[in-house]
């Protein structure tokens, strides 16, 4: 089995711990710890929105110096936010093929004493557990189907594209994350715009614009009747779950707000579906209140055979 | 000894001005090889030819070298008049091209030039006598056609050849011939009624008229012509003229008996899609397939049909037309020609963003079409097949799924001229619908077409530049949303509309692929038949007695079907009229002894000629070249490893014969040997000639049919008889004459040069190159090259 | 988005020097169809930022007005226009690089000029806090190390970035300087304009 490097990155751990709770939680609990491991040394991605675009080299030098890390340790790299996927496997990709790049990249490396040689892999949690994990292990561990929820599935940009480079899943039709939704027992819902953008990278230059973006994602998925939306990224979590709120003040009188739709980290789901207490998860800090969806669940949850 | 006669032309005197013809003629004596040897300076005219008549009979000559112009330009004439005298027209003439490879290129070395010309001369002596007789061969072939597919393109067709005088069986997979024309409705540029067809027999005659209804045109009553609907052709086996076809009739379940009178329909409890509407409307599993099907029975679906479960219309048939137990049947033809008229069909728009399949109000052009068909579901007016409202608003999206390189990257030909078309039909009945075509190029292109664009324009029609991304639906209000770019003013517009129609990208049809592999014909990468040559054989395919016409060769109209269909008529009308193919045997024949039954020789021939044999215990047997088939590229001789495949003309004694002399007698102070395969490379030599370039005297031409015919073992050879250079020069990939040749030459000779490294050759020795028979200079360009490259390496060392 | 002064010579020059860079080649591809611009989130909802306009001006060699704009900081680089596009145009990979251009010229917005500053004291874009550090013992989540602080800066003057940013905060500070300064001339004046009318 591969072993992997746990890249926390940045939004996770600074601002969202209970998220990389959720996500050590199930790895304890399918006794798996051993291909994950906590190393020291990491720095920022960097993030693939701005950074690339000031300055391509700084960029990938950066990214380029995680995967030294990595590679010292002989591992390969695990990520909890697509942005951080992003920016990695674009690094471990295009240095693998660009050789002139990797020289580049490399001269600069070389002054903090680093060499990277190409071989870390990057994977996002979502392949970690469609194909490291495996559905039949995940789903030997469900013991609450969540048979009576309908959830919607945001891969979010970074996951999926540039498809060329990221290689995920087919980045217009995507199927990998509502196989691995529907693995807990909950029906995976098809809306419209599954493909849209969160709108998180907008966020800073003008708020509106993301907002504009939620709601429209929002609309379609309230419209199909989701009880939750599961997402596998902090900045996505963010703008859905705190960004509804604050979408659905600005946006009162044009939308039918506001929405209550929880948003899940994967791996929040996943740990329901585990029959993990929900209380260990720490819901009350979402901004959307997961009780109802709880409640919901259990109302005929029936435990599996 | 063989008898061989010597022509040596001086071209009006045009020769002797660079060569010394005295002392070829000299030195030609002195070699003894010629019984007798005529210099004139017209052999191609009259008198030169009678001169050549009168030298062979007087001295009983078996063969003759003619030393003169290109054997492009004068061959065939020479061939003709041998031939008359009852020689062998292969085996008995050599050509030497002293104008284009001696006098006209090198005109400033006289002394090398005439070294040159002797050595030519001498080549082709041991060229031509080594070679063997080549017999004729006749094919017979049967005057009889399959055509596959009954839509215009097919009908066409066999109306053509029926009313030559040729036999067609026509073959329909569905029930009803007719196509993808009939569900039009209306069609471009008459803006008349799609099940007008061109009659049968001669305007004014029996059926009459230019043009007639589809079932009135008389295609069903034609003599000649045998259709067979709900058919499937299984299997193709053997070559022109004698095509082996397994067909399988599908039972029909309702026969001849049938009166039309729709009871058993509507006691029929299952309903399903209805394919002839696109899905629009439903129909029963006993059902006709459109109005004017031919044949005009009924048919039963068997894929939904309950049988003896139900078999309600059985009881309810009044004429006892119904057989629930018939069972399909089995067909063994034999026929002398194919065509290929399989069709088109919409490219799947659900795997677009364009909510087809999501939302009922996003139609394809093509169901629009059947809405706007005065004999459609709606009698001819557009409709939301979400509620059957009359839509206020339409929005047309033009290239879906065409000129895309996620999807189809072609245009598909027709489809502005549909959009136009159906915006213009709906305008001038219902001005008050607010039509808006999203298009990025409006290809309206020719007479009578663009006018359709004006037209448009002058009734409303809005256009807006832009390829939309997203079509969504407002809950609300029940509109579609389109979301657009108006790349023209770089707005960004949501379009609400009531309906959205989808100019889908057109596709080969369903079930082309595998009949292709039948056939053995070449598909391009997006499954339409490749022709022969795009531009100046465009129904004809790899595969001799096939060929293919309408959408299943590339997207067109119906003016350019009937074209297409009118000239694989005439094509395969020639090939059947003298019912027999007469042919050299210059084709690829196979030792059968020594074939080790490897298969290769049928993988690579470019036109599906060789087919395996099979021994009597039903096991694998050797190969066999199909003589109708094959073009005589040679392809195979050089791959076959067992060395089984050989030709009789450019045979490999000939080939090694004339290389050795070469090398033997010419050459200054280095040998280079050009192999040139006969088309666009000789063709290059000769228009270096015309133009009177200069190149250095020690390059000599070999002749070989295609590049792919100059296997490694042969540029080895030529090495190691003591050549310096080796230049292969073949078509343009794309464009070789037979198709792979250039492509195969390429992969070759990289080989050898990767195997001269091993060897401690140096790799330059031997270079490639492609050319376009205009690219003169491309000749004269590689010999520059190779010599630069002699200088630098200097001469080959063999040891 | 550009606005374009009254005749404009198409200038082949700077579609040249693009598409040298990786992944700039088949800009030239584009047929203008607008699949990018009618996708983009950005331009939908923004309205000033147009990647097929952008392009278009690319084409027509309008080097300057693309880099100066500073609307090209709205891409949310969600890289739909670069899977939307028919002709293989790596829309959002050629943006990017365009916005690199747009860098070295000082065109980069404020909230990226502090997240490199946050980045350069804490190693992290995102930093740590002290409160989250409580929640995170809360939940048993093992301790944080420290970011490798040194060796990003020092791989940030290698690159010529640090130097960039800094340019750029100081071409800031001029322009702040600039306006304190006509605004104390301003203010200076309103101030001799009263003495006079008094
Ligand atoms: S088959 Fe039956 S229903 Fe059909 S036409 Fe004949 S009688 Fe009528
Ligand atoms: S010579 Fe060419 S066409 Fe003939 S069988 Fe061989 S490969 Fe086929
Ligand atoms: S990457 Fe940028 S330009 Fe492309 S669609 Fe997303 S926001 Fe628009
Ligand atoms: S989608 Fe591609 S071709 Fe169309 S305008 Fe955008 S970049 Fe150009």
């Amino acid at each position: 089995m591969t072993e992997y490097a746990l890249f926390l990155g940045c939004m996770v751990p600074n601002r969202l711990p209970h998220l990389e709770f959720s996500f050590r939680k199930i790895l304890n609990h399918l006794d798996s710890n051993d291909l994950v491991h906590d190393i020291s040394g990491f720095g920022c991605c960097p993030e693939p929105i701005g950074f690339p675009g000031m300055d391509n080299i700084t960029f990938m030098t950066l990214a380029a110096r995680n995967l030294t890390v990595a590679e010292e340790q002989k591992l390969d790299i695990l990520t909890l936010c697509t942005g951080c996927f992003e920016s990695l496997k674009t690094a471990s990709v295009k240095l693998k093929h660009e050789p002139k790049l990797l020289e580049k990249v490399n001269k600069h490396l070389s002054k903090v004493g680093r060499e990277y040689n190409g071989t870390v892999e990057v994977k996002h949690i979502a392949q970690f557990f469609y194909d490291d994990i495996g559905f039949e292990k995940l789903k030997k561990n469900v013991v609450k189907h969540l048979d009576n929820i309908k959830v919607a599935a945001h891969y979010g940009c970074h996951l999926l594209r540039p498809s060329e480079i990221l290689a995920f899943d087919d980045p217009h039709n995507p199927t990998k994350l509502d196989e691995l939704i529907e693995a807990t027992g909950a029906k995976s819902v098809m809306y419209l715009r599954r493909d849209y953008c969160c709108g998180a990278g907008t966020k800073s230059l003008d708020g509106n614009v993301a907002a504009e973006m939620v709601m429209e994602k929002l609309r379609q998925i309230a419209r199909v009747g989701a009880d939750c939306m599961s997402v596998v990224c902090p900045f996505c979590f963010l703008q859905f779950d705190l960004g509804q709120e604050m979408a659905s003040r600005a946006f009162k009188d044009s939308y039918d707000v506001p929405y209550q739709i929880p948003v899940l980290y994967y791996t929040q789901l996943l740990g329901l579906s585990f029959g993990i207490d929900p209380k260990e998860f720490d819901f009350k800090r979402h901004r959307i209140k997961v009780k109802p969806l709880l409640e919901k669940i259990d109302a005929v949850a029936v435990p599996a055979v | 000894m063989t008898k061989i006669g010597l022509a040596l032309c001086d071209c009006f005197g045009q020769f002797a001005e660079v060569i010394d013809l005295d002392s070829i003629e000299q030195s030609m004596r002195d070699s003894g090889k010629f019984s007798v040897i005529l210099r004139k300076d017209d052999f191609c005219m009259t008198s030169g030819l009678e001169s050549i008549k009168q030298m062979i009979t007087e001295n009983n000559l078996e063969k003759i070298v003619i030393a003169a112009c290109s054997p492009k330009a004068y061959e065939t004439v020479f061939r003709k008049v041998i031939e008359e005298l009852g020689m062998n027209k292969y085996s008995s003439l050599v050509m030497v091209n002293l104008e284009n490879h001696v006098v006209a290129v090198h005109k400033e070395m006289p002394k090398e030039a005439t070294k040159k010309a002797k050595a030519l001369i001498l080549a082709a002596v041991a060229k031509i006598e080594k070679a063997e007789s080549i017999e004729k061969i006749k094919i017979p072939i049967q005057p009889t056609t399959l055509i596959i597919g009954g839509g215009i393109a097919g009908e066409t067709a066999a109306q053509e050849l029926t009313d030559l005088g040729f036999d067609v069986t026509l073959v329909e997979r569905r029930p009803s011939i007719g196509g993808r024309m009939l569900q039009l409705g209306t069609v471009y540029p008459t803006d008349d009624c799609s099940l007008c067809v061109r009659s049968s027999g001669y305007v004014g005659f029996d059926v009459g008229g230019p043009r007639r209804c589809f079932y009135r045109g008389g295609l069903g009553t034609l003599d000649k012509l045998e259709i067979l609907t709900n058919t499937e052709v299984k299997d193709v086996k053997g070559q022109i003229g004698n095509f082996k076809v397994s067909l399988e009739k599908k039972p029909r379940y309702v026969n001849e008996r049938c009166i039309n009178c729709h009871k058993c329909a509507e006691v029929c409890p299952v309903e399903v899609e209805n394919s002839f509407d696109f899905n629009l409307t439903k129909r029963k599993a006993i059902y006709r397939p459109f109005p004017q099907s031919i044949p005009p029975y009924y048919v039963i679906d068997p894929n939904i049909c309950l049988f003896e479960k139900c078999a309600k219309c059985v009881e309810i048939c009044p004429t006892n037309a119904i057989n629930l137990n018939e069972k399909s049947e089995k067909m063994e033809k034999a026929l002398g020609i194919v065509i290929m008229a399989t069709g088109f069909e919409e490219y799947d728009a659900s795997r677009l963003n364009y909510g087809y399949g999501m939302f009922p109000d996003v139609v394809t052009q093509l169901q629009l079409a059947r809405m706007l068909d005065p004999t459609g579901p709606s009698y001819g007016e557009p409709y939301r097949p979400s509620n059957q409202d009359m839509p206020q608003k339409i929005v047309m999206i033009q290239c879906a799924g065409s000129r895309d390189e996620t999807h189809m990257p072609y245009c598909s030909n027709v489809c502005c001229m549909i959009a136009l078309k159906h915006s213009i039909m709906i305008k001038e009945k219902h001005p008050e619908i607010d039509i808006t075509i999203c298009y990025m190029d409006i290809r309206s292109v020719g007479k009578n077409y663009e006018e359709y664009y004006r037209k448009a324009r002058e009734l409303g029609v809005v256009f807006l530049r832009g390829k939309p991304s997203y079509v969504v639906d407002d809950q609300r209000t029940e509109k579609i949303l389109v979301e657009v770019e108006n790349t023209l003013t770089g707005e960004f517009n949501i379009l609400e509309t009531d309906l959205v129609a989808l100019s889908m990208a057109m596709v080969p049809s369903k079930g082309s692929a595998e009949l292709a592999k039948m056939l053995g014909i070449e598909l391009d990468e997006y499954g339409f038949i490749q022709p022969l040559d795009p531009k100046i054989r465009p129904v004809e395919t790899n595969v001799a007695g096939v060929f293919a016409t309408g959408c299943t060769i590339t997207p067109m109209d119906i003016p350019t079907t009937m074209a297409y269909s009118g000239t694989a008529s005439i094509r395969a009308a020639k090939l059947m009229q003298s019912r027999e193919m007469e042919k050299d045997k210059v084709t690829a024949w196979v030792n059968q002894d020594i074939c080790s039954t490897c298969r290769i020789c049928e993988q690579v021939c470019p036109f599906s000629a060789i087919e395996m044999g099979v021994k009597e215990d039903g096991k694998l047997g050797p190969a066999e070249v199909l003589d109708a088939k094959c073009y005589a590229c040679g392809l195979c001789v050089s791959a076959c490893p067992s060395a089984a495949i050989s030709f009789k003309f450019y045979s490999e004694e000939q080939l090694k014969a004339e290389i050795s002399s070469l090398l033997h007698n010419g050459g200054t102070d280095k040998k280079i040997i050009a192999f040139l395969c006969d088309e666009c490379a000789y063709g290059t030599a000769d228009e270096a000639g015309f133009m009177g370039l200069q190149y250095d005297p020690s390059v000599y031409i070999v002749r070989v049919p295609c590049i792919s015919r100059v296997d490694p073992q042969l540029v080895l050879s030529t090495l190691q008889e003591g050549a310096d250079g080796v230049l292969v020069i073949g078509c343009l990939k794309d464009r070789c004459h037979f198709l792979k040749g250039s492509e195969v030459g390429d992969l070759r000779v990289n080989l050898l040069r990767l195997l001269l490294n091993q060897m401690g050759i140096n790799e330059e020795r031997v270079k490639m190159y492609f050319v376009d028979c205009a690219e003169v200079n491309l000749f004269t360009r590689a010999v520059e090259e190779m010599t630069q490259t002699l200088e630098t390496i200097g001469k080959l060392q063999m040891q | 988005m550009v606005t374009r002064s009254k005749h404009i010579k198409i200038n082949h020059e700077f579609i040249r020097e693009l598409t040298k860079l990786p992944e700039c080649e088949n800009l030239k591809n584009c047929y203008q169809c607008g699949a990018c611009s009618s996708y983009c989130p950005s331009f939908k909802y923004s309205k000033v930022y147009n990647p097929r306009k952008i392009v278009q001006d690319v084409l027509v060699g309008l080097k300057d007005e693309i880099l100066e704009n500073t609307n090209l900081w709205f891409c949310g680089v969600c890289h739909a226009c670069t899977e939307q596009c028919p002709q293989g145009v790596e829309l959002s990979e050629i943006l990017s690089h365009i916005r690199n251009l747009a860098s070295k010229i000082g065109n980069i917005p404020t909230h990226l000029v502090s997240e490199v500053k946050n980045l350069l004291e804490t190693g992290q874009v995102v930093p740590p806090s002290s409160a989250i550090n409580r929640r995170r013992e809360k939940f048993g989540l093992p301790e944080l190390p420290d970011a490798p602080v040194d060796e990003i800066r020092t791989l940030v003057k290698s690159t010529g970035f640090e130097d960039m940013i800094r340019r750029k905060i100081e071409l800031e500070k001029a322009k702040e300087r600039e306006i304190m300064e006509e605004a104390k001339a301003r203010m200076k004046k309103m101030e001799e304009k009263k003495t006079e009318d008094a």
